[in-house]
């Protein structure tokens, strides 16, 4: 093999580096356009670009192979959007079966979900871009300023509008009449101390706040997540609710408990009540706080 | 979310027996329904909405016969269904959950997206 050989790298050696990228490149075509066979056609044209170039000038292959899908990617979602206004009826992204492809669904499921795709259409192709490489590939900044041809400023911008779009949109809270069944669900769970049926109440990012107002045996500051709130829950299970008298109110509208020792004899031990989006319960808020739960008193 | 499989379990059996009320029930209030036919196969050119409504969709689309088998399957990493007629995809829906109740369920009809999804 010649020196110029080994420089320009040989076909196996192209199609190895190709192959290797190859599921993310997918990965990215496919969050940008919401289509299996559009994404499949762009990947396949990064192939023939990725031959034909002179690679020997390319320090780091995976990063030009994203650059140049996340490009392509852009331009093929402004035709893609051209020719979607002319659909007929509503424009839904091509289904992938997560099972069939373990890499798209398993490694990094960020920004792939139905409604996260079809959310997606509504930001502009560089918002799109920059969100898709953040949210499903963690790419650093800088780096997605280089494949954007931007500033690290200019995408930290277009990464937070982003984000600011999907969650305003997604972000949708549970109605009334959801946010008393979540309630009752978590009394009932946390009061068998039942951890699975706790941690399917949960979003992934729940925390269980209290307001005690530095009362003894209240925690001072917030649990998050779910393994820690369930578990909190489901340890205290067995003293926490004993004597506990439950009774429904509602409190701004929205479904509460009010909670009494000794099966309602003594004063209002707490209020308790849940914030809740369409997956699932995201705050768990006890007011302990005698001078805060005194006006419920009347309610209970 | 685990939470999330149970809704779509419980709404792929009622769509199997084809029971219209229990679709109803375990669909929430305001639920909306939308269908991709691509102008190709038949599919509501508008959103359906209401729990009434999109039951009555459902039932006549995602309908079970001998020759057809509906399934629950990660469609975009979430429990969705898909109905296959001899092997060969017919419908693939995404779905959203909110408060134990599917509230959005996206019925992809055009069989352009489907090829995908054939079995056999």
């Amino acid at each position: 093999m010649t020196s110029s050989e080994v420089g320009s790298g040989s076909v196996e050696e192209a199609a190895a580096v190709f192959t290797a990228a190859r599921p993310r490149l997918f990965g990215i075509a496919y969050r940008m356009l919401g289509s299996v066979a559009e994404a499949e056609d762009l990947v396949q044209d990064v192939w023939l670009r990725w031959q034909a170039y002179d690679r020997a000038t390319v320090v780091n292959p995976a990063a030009f192979l994203a650059t140049t899908t996340t490009r392509l990617a852009i331009n093929a979602l402004q035709s893609a959007r051209a020719r979607r206004e002319t659909y007929v009826g509503p424009w839904l992204p091509e289904p992938v079966d997560t099972s069939a492809d373990p890499y798209l669904g398993a490694e990094r499921g960020e920004a792939l979900e139905f409604a996260a795709v079809l959310l997606m259409e509504k930001l502009t192709p560089n918002e799109r871009a920059a969100y898709v490489l953040r949210e499903a590939f963690d790419y650093p900044y800088a780096q997605i300023a280089d494949i954007l041809r931007s500033t690290e400023p200019a995408v930290r911008q277009l990464v937070s509008r982003a984000r600011k779009h999907m969650r305003g949109e997604r972000r949708t809270p549970a109605s009334t009449a959801a946010q008393r069944e979540l309630l009752t669900a978590f009394i009932v769970a946390a009061r068998s101390g039942d951890l699975t049926a706790l941690e399917r109440l949960f979003t992934p990012e729940v925390t269980s706040m209290s307001d005690g107002n530095g009362m003894p045996r209240v925690s001072r500051t917030p649990i998050v997540g779910v393994p820690r709130v369930a578990g909190f829950m489901s340890a205290v299970s067995g003293w926490l609710w004993r004597d506990l008298d439950v009774r429904w109110v509602s409190v701004n509208g929205r479904a509460a408990v009010v909670l009494r020792r000794d099966g309602g004899a003594r004063p209002i031990h707490a209020v308790l009540t849940v914030c809740a989006t369409a997956d699932g319960i995201d705050r768990v808020l006890w007011m302990f706080n005698p001078e805060k739960i005194a006006a419920v008193s009347g309610l209970a | 979310m685990n939470r999330h499989d149970d809704v779509v379990r419980g709404f792929a059996e009622a769509c199997r027996r084809g029971d219209v009320a229990a679709l109803r029930a375990a669909l929430a209030a305001d639920a909306v329904a939308e269908c991709d036919g691509g102008g190709v196969v038949p599919a509501a050119v508008d959103p359906v909405r209401g729990a009434g409504d999109v039951a009555r969709l459902v039932a006549v689309l995602l309908h079970t016969r001998p020759d057809t088998e509906l399934t629950v399957e990660s469609v975009n990493g979430r429990a969705g269904l898909a109905l296959r007629r001899d092997g060969r995809a017919v419908a693939v829906v995404a779905v959203e959950v909110a408060g134990g109740r599917v509230a959005v369920l996206w019925v992809v009809l055009n069989p352009a997206k489907l090829s995908g999804w054939h079995r056999r």
